[in-house]
């Protein structure tokens, strides 16, 4: 009796080894929900896909460390044209993305569907709503890519950071097959934050006021903010945005009286300036893989010193700051988190090292070292 | 030859020059569908057209979901601003009249401007078509407005043209209050919709912008000879018993019913209304049984040849379509009023 | 039932200024060649408005013994054929289809083989047929107020109501004009209501003579019957405010002979 169960037993295992081998034999197609909350049933071998941001670049290396470009048939040419020295970085490594075709450069307007179609790609990875590449609302051009046999997934960094950009790069493992790479990160990026928040949650220090300036120096006077996008990770490191309840939507502009009577504590304006181009654009403030940061400081130095801000007792006091613009479209956003709260909370954060988390980051799940300055302070 | 002999052969030569303009039509809308960024020869477009099961899938989508609608729309569209810009000029006997000139473009992007930072969705066909329909509704709203004006103070030239450009200013004023309070997704979508774009176009818009054409030009054709008559003089159509203001009116009603459909769907074209029915009045008079369709198909021609000029200016990129008319219509404007001059 | 024209009671004008009251005309048989004449803005225009129905009217105005007022504008239009003081305009339509659509839209009931003769013979009457398919903008004022005459000749009608159809045309063709009109009118025993400031031409080819004059409350008719009989010194000044003469030329025509203008204060005889 015994043998014979012993020997059923073998046989069972067997037969579901052999079932198990059949079914990995034809891959089935998975069904996942995106951040629109669209169900897409995606191939489960993913070799081609389309971009609709160049930006992606970034996050889709975390998966495709070797050669992040291998699977892109198609991307948005904003990239190269909103961070150029970022692009640069990753073009000296991978010189193959400047022959990626773009369907579309800097506006969700310039998107060609045609082109995109024609590259024959099997997964499209979109945006939601950011007007540097078609979005959820371009209803006639998800349509076509649909009906032409594209799965088009959306995944979110900028629309709500904190919650969207674990659950965008968990999507993407699983749409892309890595959900080892997924977890990985999500669980670093999950634990850095915790840092963050945990302690704040325990000390529950006061929320100093904070102006936070919109891309600084693109606009000639001032005082363009956000309340959205940078400013949700603002929020998360214990700040309070001055802008709060002012601004409908997501950015705006503020009036200048406005900040003058108000006098908030901290002054931190986002950098969208590069080393290279800085003398074409002197108000702006130069961060991203080429600043350097004596060039830094130096352009912050400038850059408050225009009206309305030089008299900000923040500025005068030396308590003004400046973060990489782009961190808001960007899974590495954890690291504007810890920055933000080391200069808002010195005392509480003094052992946090933003600069080696970002390093830490780069090292485990990107295929390029880091390079560049991403914040800086008026005073070091 | 007797004079009605000598007239029929005028009239025979008129109807040969439309007949030439569809002829063109035709071969713009060929080149249309032949051009694009993803290079498809003509043997396949003509093969795709006649048997569409025989390209792969994504030649099939181009062909059928991308560019026979961007093309059809781009048709339909010219010839409902055409028409409408022929009437106009008739009915407010100036040449400088299009749909921009009685504010309705204006009106219509207050409208599509509201849609965008409501953020309102209304789905219908399929389609969201919050957008279209407050544009329309807009456009609604401006003719409504000049209509009762001018039932109220009277229907002359002076009076509609004066309301218009009031109108047009004070709805420009508060597109840029729109502007002023979107988001920069909002304004960026407003801003786009300013420029003109025939990537919306869906078989079932294609068919709402065909019904309310061939409605308007069924409807045009009955005030042909009216119009015509208008021609001659505002006083000698009176003598001949022609209502002239409910005449303007019921034409102004038209004219923005078509050119709102229009501008609805495919954002702010400009130009079209203005130079389609110069192009027309050049090549067939006044006649409005031939300067009516003359328009149609003027207009057609032009916005037909931007969509082409559009795909191929910049290798790559599409320029939204607004800019094309604009582009060209200006020189093509001035080129015409000096032709005129030369022969005065 | 009475032939020709008659007017009673009539008045016209605008809602708060009536331009004429209580005006009466005597019968006006078929076939007369009729001026009206008077100064500048005496309401010469706004008559010829009201009896073609474009202005309201007051009164009686009776065609043949019937009221004009009673009849639908498809009937009225059929009789009564008005020629405005305003050119044609200089549009890219051309001469002929410029009267076809004042044919299709004032006699919707014609054939299209009863147009083309209509075209044809009023062409030929008024010597047109090079200018037939020539555009609007390329003719002189001249040639255009030729086209807008010939689009109301072009039907026919039994009442023509012309306002100063020679004003922008040449010697000869003022002749041209008038010659038509007064045979057109004797051979179909029409009547036509002329409004010249020519009196040489009235005197020349009407028949028949009105003569409006100023005055307070309203315009009224000065005189009516034949030109020689009505047109004397005495009416000219109190019409017009000027001296004239009437001298008979050598052939034994009256002419009248304007020696100048006098002025409101000048009593002198």
């Amino acid at each position: 009796m015994l043998s014979f169960l012993l020997h059923a037993r073998r046989w069972l295992s067997g037969a579901l080894l052999a079932l198990a081998a059949t079914a990995q034999a034809q891959p089935a197609a998975v069904t996942v929900t995106d951040l629109a909350g669209r169900t897409v049933r995606v191939p489960a071998q993913v070799d081609r896909v389309l971009l609709g941001e160049g930006r992606l670049l970034p996050a889709l290396a975390v998966f495709d460390k070797d050669d992040p470009v291998r699977r892109v048939v198609a991307m948005m040419g904003e990239f190269e044209q909103l961070d150029a020295p970022g692009y640069a970085q990753w073009a000296r490594r991978f010189p193959q993305v400047d022959k990626v075709p773009r369907v579309g450069r800097g506006s969700s307007g310039s998107f060609s569907d045609e082109q995109a179609i024609a590259l024959r790609p099997q997964v499209a990875i979109l945006g939601l709503a950011g007007g540097h590449g078609p979005s959820e609302r371009d209803r006639e051009i998800l349509a076509r890519l649909e009906a032409a046999g594209v799965a088009v997934v959306f995944i979110d960094f900028r629309h709500d950071p904190l919650v969207n950009t674990p659950r965008s790069m968990q999507l993407l493992g699983e749409v892309l097959g890595k959900r080892a790479e997924a977890e990985a990160f999500v669980q670093f990026w999950r634990a850095q934050l915790a840092l963050v928040t945990q302690r704040l949650a325990q000390a529950r220090p006061e929320a100093p006021t904070v102006f936070l300036e919109n891309r600084v120096g693109l606009s000639e006077g001032c005082c363009d903010t956000m309340v959205g996008l940078v400013g949700k990770l603002l929020d998360a490191a214990g700040a309070r945005n001055v802008a709060q309840g002012l601004i409908p939507g997501e950015a705006g502009t503020l009036n200048p009286e406005f900040l003058i009577a108000r006098q908030p504590r901290y002054y931190i304006g986002t950098g969208i300036g590069a080393l290279a181009t800085a003398h074409k654009t002197p108000l702006r403030v130069v961060l991203g893989a080429d600043a350097t940061p004596e060039a830094a400081q130096a352009s912050l130095a400038r850059a408050v010193q225009r009206r309305g801000i030089a008299q900000l007792e923040a500025v005068r006091e030396g308590r003004a700051y400046a973060m990489w613009h782009h961190f808001y479209n960007s899974p590495f956003n954890v690291v504007a988190v810890q920055a933000f709260a080391k200069w808002l909370h010195p005392e509480l954060f003094a052992g946090l090292d933003p600069r080696a988390t970002l390093q830490t980051m780069y090292e485990r799940f990107q295929p390029i070292a880091l390079e560049g300055t991403y914040w800086t302070a008026l005073r070091p | 030859m007797t004079l009605a002999a000598r007239y029929r052969r005028f009239a025979a030569l008129r109807r040969w020059l439309l007949a030439a303009l569809a002829a063109a039509l035709c071969a713009t809308l060929a080149l249309d569908l032949a051009t694009g960024p993803s290079g498809m020869p003509l043997a396949d477009v003509a093969a795709g057209l006649l048997r569409p099961a025989a390209l792969p899938l994504e030649q099939r989508i181009i062909l059928w979901e991308v560019r026979l609608p961007y093309a059809v729309m781009a048709l339909l569209v010219g010839a409902s601003l055409g028409l409408a810009g022929a009437e106009m000029q008739t009915a407010l006997n100036n040449p400088l009249a299009s749909p921009f000139t009685l504010g309705l473009s204006a009106a219509a992007a207050v409208g599509a401007s509201a849609a965008v930072v409501g953020g309102f969705t209304l789905m219908a066909f399929g389609e969201n078509l919050a957008v279209p329909l407050s544009a329309f509704a807009g456009a609604a709203a401006a003719t409504l407005l000049i209509q009762l004006l001018a039932w109220r103070y009277g229907a002359t030239v002076d009076t509609v043209v004066l309301f218009g450009i009031a109108l047009l200013f004070s709805f420009e004023a508060l597109l840029w209050l729109m502007q002023f309070i979107a988001d920069s997704n909002a304004l960026q979508q407003i801003v786009f919709w300013s420029m003109g774009s025939l990537a919306r176009a869906t078989w079932n818009k294609i068919g709402l912008v065909a019904c309310v054409l061939l409605l308007c030009a069924l409807w045009s054709a009955r005030s042909a000879w009216l119009l015509t008559a208008l021609r001659a003089g505002e006083d000698q159509a009176r003598s001949f018993g022609i209502a002239v203001e409910r005449l303007r009116l019921v034409t102004l009603l038209r004219v923005s019913l078509l050119a709102a459909t229009a501008l609805s769907f495919v954002g702010t074209i400009g130009f079209v209304g203005l130079v389609g029915p110069h192009m027309a009045r050049l090549l067939l008079g006044e006649d409005h049984r031939y300067y009516l369709p003359g328009s149609a198909l003027a207009g057609a021609l032009m916005l037909s040849g931007a969509s082409i000029l559009s795909k191929t200016l910049v290798p790559g990129v599409v320029l939204p379509i607004g800019i094309i008319t604009a582009l060209v219509g200006v020189p093509l404007f001035m080129a015409l009023v000096l032709a005129r001059r030369r022969d005065a | 039932m009475s032939a020709g024209l008659e007017l009673r009671g009539l008045g016209a004008g605008y809602p708060r200024r009536p331009v004429l009251e209580g005006l009466d005309l005597e019968p006006i048989m078929p076939g007369a060649l009729v001026a009206l004449v008077g100064p500048n803005a005496v309401g010469k225009s706004t008559l010829l408005k009201a009896i073609a129905g474009l202005r309201p009217v007051r009164g009686q105005v009776l065609l043949d013994g019937t009221d004009l007022a009673t009849l639908g504008p498809r009937e009225r239009l059929r009789r009564v054929g008005y020629l405005p003081q305003a050119l044609p305009q200089a549009s890219s339509l051309v001469a002929y289809e410029a009267l076809l659509s004042a044919l299709r839209a004032s006699r919707g009931d014609w054939s299209g083989a009863q147009r083309e003769a209509a075209i044809a013979r009023v062409f030929a009457t008024l010597g047109l047929e090079a200018l037939a398919l020539r555009p609007l903008n390329e003719l002189s004022g001249g040639q255009r107020q030729m086209i807008g005459l010939a689009q109301v000749l072009a039907r026919a009608p039994r009442l023509l109501l012309l306002d100063e159809p020679t004003s922008a045309l040449d010697l000869r063709w003022q002749l041209q004009v008038l010659q038509a009109v007064r045979a057109l009118v004797r051979e179909g025993q029409a009547l036509a209501l002329v409004a010249v400031h020519d009196l040489n031409l009235a005197l020349r080819f009407c028949d028949h003579i009105v003569v409006l004059g100023q005055g307070q409350p309203h315009n009224r008719l000065l005189a009516a019957g034949r030109p020689a009989e009505v047109l004397t010194p005495a009416l000219l000044r109190s019409a017009y405010g000027v001296r004239a003469r009437i001298e008979h030329c050598s052939q034994g025509h009256p002419l009248v002979l304007a020696d100048e203008a006098i002025s409101l204060t000048d009593d002198t005889p």
